[in-house]
């Protein structure tokens, strides 16, 4: 299971890929997978944070504690950060995934 | 042992995580959520998958292709406040059908239970699945201790409801792991979300013992509270409880807890039936739809 309201926009193919193609155990593999995932989930909240005026912050805050599938959380960043977010997400992972 | 690319990478990575995380806890409203509830990556991705399983939508947002969210319907009104009245809906149904007292459902009757249940949850569960079913489809569930996941185990190892205990003895398949460091995520949810079941009691338990245990074990299988609807998906971790007690299964702690069995008698009638999940893609734990 793998929906977070922004999956769409973050791939993370590769590194999961070169994760698998190690000959380690399992367990090791299942682990380093579970912290890239959870790092870049950090930074895109730390991301949004940055960008979101601070009155904002709980409210979004709340939108992924209740909600944490749901589209209409990229609506809501598109209203209260850029109408262009989707896009610098997309762009922050691609700088992130490049400084690993 | 020598340290792997892969250990190494770990570590780098451990190192890393903490320093987000730390970066994430400077911001007061955000390190406030985090007192409360969780807001780790894994954790959502769970509560994602049991509120898109109980709303019947895993397959619709899965298939979603990669198009502009703005042009992506929303689905809040769905999860909640249709929510309610999902749950509604299948306890006027099932309630008229089921008997209240402990029964295995005749294969017609399951039919009809199934398909209300399919119909409101989204989940294909089933009281007879590839030639089994349980003495019991209808019983008295009652409240069971945690379960040793690997040798070395301890109660102040288990994160919830620690004042259950932990039972002395291992669960019918043994350990979840081998050991502490072959440990899985999977394991630590199949103790979480466990049910012990009458297997011993079976027909021809003793007779085909290899062949049902394969089946029987970790078996993932729906649990319905038939008086408030709540609803946990769960395995098969133990085999119990003996037929003297008048319990014909049994339920971790955090499955009775979310079914709302866990105070008072700690006891109560559920439902119990397999689901049909060949990929392996509803999520175990509390069902919300």
């Amino acid at each position: 299971m793998s929906i977070l309201f922004y999956d769409h926009l973050i791939n993370k193919e590769e590194v999961i890929i070169l994760i698998e193609s190690t000959d380690e155990p399992e367990n090791h593999k299942s682990r380093a997978k579970q912290l890239v995932d959870d790092i870049i989930h950090q930074e895109i909240i730390n991301f949004i944070l940055d960008k979101l005026e601070e009155p904002k912050h709980k409210t979004f805050l709340y939108l992924i504690e209740e909600r944490p599938y749901d589209p209409e959380i990229i609506i809501f960043l598109q209203e209260h950060v850029s109408p262009t977010i989707d896009r610098e997400l997309q762009e922050f992972k691609r700088d992130f995934l490049s400084e690993e | 042992m020598p340290t792997t690319n892969l250990a190494r990478s770990i570590a780098n990575l451990e190192k890393r995580s903490e320093s987000v995380r730390s970066r994430l806890l400077k911001n007061k409203t955000a390190k406030n959520f985090f007192k409360k509830s969780s807001l780790i990556a894994f954790d959502l991705r769970e509560k994602s998958g049991r509120l898109l399983a109980g709303a019947g939508l895993v397959g619709t947002l899965l298939a979603l292709p990669l198009q502009p969210p703005a042009a992506i319907e929303p689905i809040k009104a769905v999860a909640s406040q249709d929510a309610l009245t999902q749950r509604q809906k299948l306890l006027t149904k099932i309630q008229d059908v089921l008997p209240h007292n402990p029964s295995k459902l005749t294969p017609e009757g399951a039919t009809t239970v199934e398909e209300m249940v399919k119909e409101h949850t989204g989940i294909t569960a089933k009281a007879y699945l590839e030639g089994q079913s349980l003495n019991h489809h209808l019983g008295y569930m009652g409240f069971e201790q945690h379960l040793k996941r690997y040798p070395g185990d301890s109660l102040a190892q288990h994160d919830e409801i620690q004042e259950a205990g932990m039972a002395p003895g291992l669960g019918a398949w043994g350990y979840f792991a081998r050991d502490a460091n072959q440990f899985t995520t999977k394991d630590y949810l199949n103790e979480k979300y466990y049910v012990a079941v009458q297997t011993l009691y079976l027909e021809n338990w003793n007779q085909d013992f290899a062949e049902l245990r394969d089946w029987y074990k970790n078996r993932k299988v729906l649990v319905i509270n038939p008086v408030n609807g709540k609803a946990v998906v769960a395995v098969i971790g133990d085999a119990g409880p003996a037929e003297w007690t008048g319990k014909q299964f049994g339920g971790s702690p955090e499955v009775m807890q979310a079914l709302d069995l866990h105070l008072g008698p700690r006891k109560g009638a559920t439902l119990l039936l397999f689901v049909d999940d060949p990929d392996n893609r509803i999520p175990l734990g509390p069902v919300n739809y």
